[in-house]
């Protein structure tokens, strides 16, 4: 007995031995700018002397390129002026959780701006850095959360609505909206379909709730196979939802067919128009881009040709599906938690590389305008007291 | 016999030793029984739990949603004008869409099921007919294969085999339905339920896959709970019979299939309310959609996937989506309680006394 005691206290001294010999021993950082870094740190910032310098991925570069030349690289870059402290502050955030709900569209979004804004806090602060957990309620279910104080901040494919944000008040939660990226709803179909492009009088008749709804793709298109047509769709909950519901020319999401297969989980909607000759659904560009090998994007036509969703189609409002994203950051969060502020800041100024490696089609410069413009509300709200 | 001496008497008196034990005696009694009364006790608490939100929403309007008021806004309008929560104005009540309460004929007597749509539909004929489907695809694929596997260990395997395949059957009782669930979606789905049913096409998520699945998720117990019943059979009546000269085959269907029969048919009926109460697998395998039909191979839901599948989501205290979560539980309760109560009579029924 006494001896495996002994035992006990002699490994508990000899891993504590180890352990100080390794967090000693652990070499001075002494990366420079110029040095490669790897992906999984990019976002790291380290003080070199008196200036700052961050891992970043290279310019031209891209973590979704095709060509391998322009294969993404990352590279310490040296920051400069105000951005250089601004973004040290940012990343000096600890010891805080932020949490984000809301909906799923934007969670990839979110999930790639949460990981670099840990990766970033945790290089200034080892450990204590901050943790972000990204939930995927749909961004009505979002809303009912934020609005009921449960969250820091929402993600919204659509605007807050006015019946959301009544509750909201009701329960002395205010907020202020950011516009954070585009997003273009595609349409999806099974790999084995032949079709390539609707028209967008098409896409109503096939989603809207009417007694002549089509039930073969043939009803639509004399053309096209006869085979039946399965629906799936987003989510009740999600704003992906409402939108397609104004998008599809529908009139709105009450006019929407109700037999369609609903998930908040636009991976089940992957998984059942795969698995489903006569599949079709919809959801954000992005998915449609990262599940290109199991589902077919389908071009719209709205009467000047077949459009393909892309970063250019969306922007310029060609596609016919397209739709702003948001994020809603609650004001008491900003004020008595100043991880949230740095978040919020972090990832609105590196929201056009966040976009980028996330797949989501950046701001419009009339859209970054006002998001410059949230900031600086964001700035004036009352600091913290003690 | 003489007086007897009054210190006898004392010793037969209980003495403080023999008070203290008797109290212990008493506060085990109560424990024992209080924990035996735990099961009624909990059963009344679910009934009571499923009770008032069952109540509301067959009495009581609900909130269903909120009207589409100002759903959208364009990549255009987006960067247009500023808003924070101080720009917009206390929305009026008139933007809050009421459910009526669901009357009764409603409930059992519409085919539709869309409860989480504003303007919802509340049958929930589809969601018992997509139960009953899938526990009869389950019974199929699991009650002959049972018996069959009881037999084999009761009667053809040889001990070696017997203590090896016994406690592998027990280990797959104890795999995880999620695991089931996954086995379905990526195989029982695509390979067997797809090349099996003639009838139409089969997609992705079948009440098919779901109904085999859970079927080969209940065989174990169904084949261990029928090897039980089988054992039971005195020996006599086994030995007797192959003492008159009937074979092995004669002995399994003619003396201990009947002789058992109560112990399998109850042995099915367990068997049968875990398939009818399984959540986990039907959710993933059978889709989200509850389709009034009678085809095996189209995507149906049933009553405890309803539940999964809405009890995830964030249903808002007391909205309609919220009460039909309860009202759906409720009428599996009552399901699965009568289908106790029926193993019962029907145990009793085919029960053989031999002593």
């Amino acid at each position: 007995m006494t001896s495996f005691r002994k035992q006990l206290v002699r490994g508990i001294v000899a891993t504590a031995v180890v352990a100080s010999t390794l967090a000693v021993g652990a070499p001075v950082f002494a990366a420079k700018s110029g040095d490669k870094c790897e992906q999984r740190d990019a976002y790291k910032m380290a003080k070199v002397g008196t200036s700052y310098i961050r891992c970043e991925i290279v310019p031209g570069t891209s973590l979704h390129s095709a060509d391998p030349k322009k294969k993404a690289a990352f590279k310490w870059k040296t920051l400069t002026g105000k951005t250089a402290e601004a973004q040290w502050v940012m990343s000096s955030a600890k010891n805080a959780s932020i949490r984000i709900d809301g909906s799923s569209t934007v969670a990839p979004l979110a999930t790639v701006a949460a990981k670099y804004f840990e990766t970033a806090t945790k290089s200034v602060n080892g450990k204590k850095g901050v943790k972000v957990a990204v939930g995927i309620a749909g961004t009505g279910g979002g809303f009912e959360k934020f609005c009921r104080g449960e969250t820091d901040i929402s993600n919204a494919s659509r605007a807050i609505k006015s019946s959301e944000a009544a509750i909201c008040a009701a329960n002395g939660i205010s907020f202020t909206e950011i516009p954070i990226a585009n997003d273009g709803l595609a349409l999806v179909v099974n790999k084995s379909n032949p079709i390539d492009c609707m028209t967008m009088a098409e896409v109503t008749k096939l989603w809207k709730t009417s007694t002549t709804a089509p039930t073969k793709w043939s009803d639509i298109r004399s053309s096209w196979p006869s085979t039946t047509i399965k629906l799936f769709g987003a989510g009740t909950d999600s704003g992906t939802f409402d939108a397609f519901g104004d998008l599809s020319g529908a009139g709105g999401k009450a006019n929407l067919r109700k037999d369609a297969s609903t998930s908040e989980d636009d991976n089940v909607t992957v998984r059942g128009v795969n698995g489903d000759v006569g599949g079709v659904g919809y959801f954000g560009l992005s998915y449609a881009i990262e599940n290109a090998d199991k589902v077919k994007t389908l071009k719209l036509d709205k009467g000047a040709g077949c459009v393909e969703p892309t970063i250019a189609t969306v922007q310029g409002n060609t596609y016919p599906m397209s739709r702003p994203l948001f994020i809603y950051p609650k004001n008491s969060s900003l004020i008595n938690n100043p991880a949230v502020g740095a978040f919020v800041n972090f990832f609105a100024t590196n929201v056009k590389q966040i976009s980028d490696d996330a797949i989501f089609v950046p701001l419009t410069d009339t859209q970054i305008k006002a998001l410059t413009g949230a900031l600086s509300k964001i700035a004036a709200l009352p600091k913290k007291s003690g | 016999m003489t007086t007897i001496s009054s210190a006898a008497v004392a010793s037969l008196l209980p003495t403080g030793h023999v008070k203290k034990q008797r109290r212990i005696e008493k506060v085990v009694v109560g424990a024992l029984a209080l924990i035996a009364s735990s099961g009624v006790i909990i059963t009344v608490g679910i009934v009571f739990s499923l009770m008032q939100p069952t109540y509301k929403f067959f009495t009581e309007r609900a909130i269903s949603g909120y009207a589409s008021d100002e759903t959208f806004v364009g990549i255009e309008e987006s960067g247009a004008g500023l808003r924070d929560s101080s720009d917009i104005s206390f929305a009026d009540e008139s933007l809050i869409q009421y459910a009526e309460p669901v009357s009764l004929g409603d409930f059992f007597g519409s085919t539709a099921w869309y409860p989480q749509y504003e303007d919802g539909d509340f049958g929930v004929l589809p969601l018992i007919v997509g139960t009953l489907l899938v526990m009869l695809t389950a019974t199929i694929v699991a009650v002959p294969a049972g018996i069959g596997i009881a037999f084999f260990l009761n009667q053809y395997a040889k001990e070696r085999t017997r203590r090896v395949l016994k406690p592998l059957l027990e280990v797959l009782a104890g795999v995880p339905t999620v695991v089931f669930g996954f086995f379905a979606l990526v195989f029982v789905g695509p390979y067997i339920a797809k090349n099996i049913w003639p009838f139409s096409d089969v997609g992705i998520y079948s009440g098919l896959a779901a109904g085999i699945t859970v079927g080969l998720m209940i065989l174990p117990m169904m084949a261990t709970l029928a090897d039980d019943a089988m054992a039971a059979v005195p020996n006599s009546l086994v030995e007797g019979a192959f003492a008159l000269g009937a074979t092995r085959r004669e002995v399994c269907t003619g003396v201990i299939l009947p002789a058992g029969l109560s112990g399998i048919m109850a042995a099915v009926i367990i068997a049968l309310s875990r398939a009818i109460g399984e959540t986990t697998i039907v959710l993933l395998a059978a889709g989200s959609q509850a389709v009034w039909t009678f085809n095996l191979g189209s995507e149906m839901q049933t009553m405890a996937s309803y539940i999964g599948f809405a009890g995830i989501g964030d249903q808002p205290v007391d909205s309609k989506g919220y009460q039909t979560i309860f009202a759906v539980g409720l009428l599996l309760f009552i399901i699965t309680f009568g289908l106790n109560m029926l193993s019962r009579k029907v145990v009793k029924r085919f029960r053989e006394v031999y002593e």
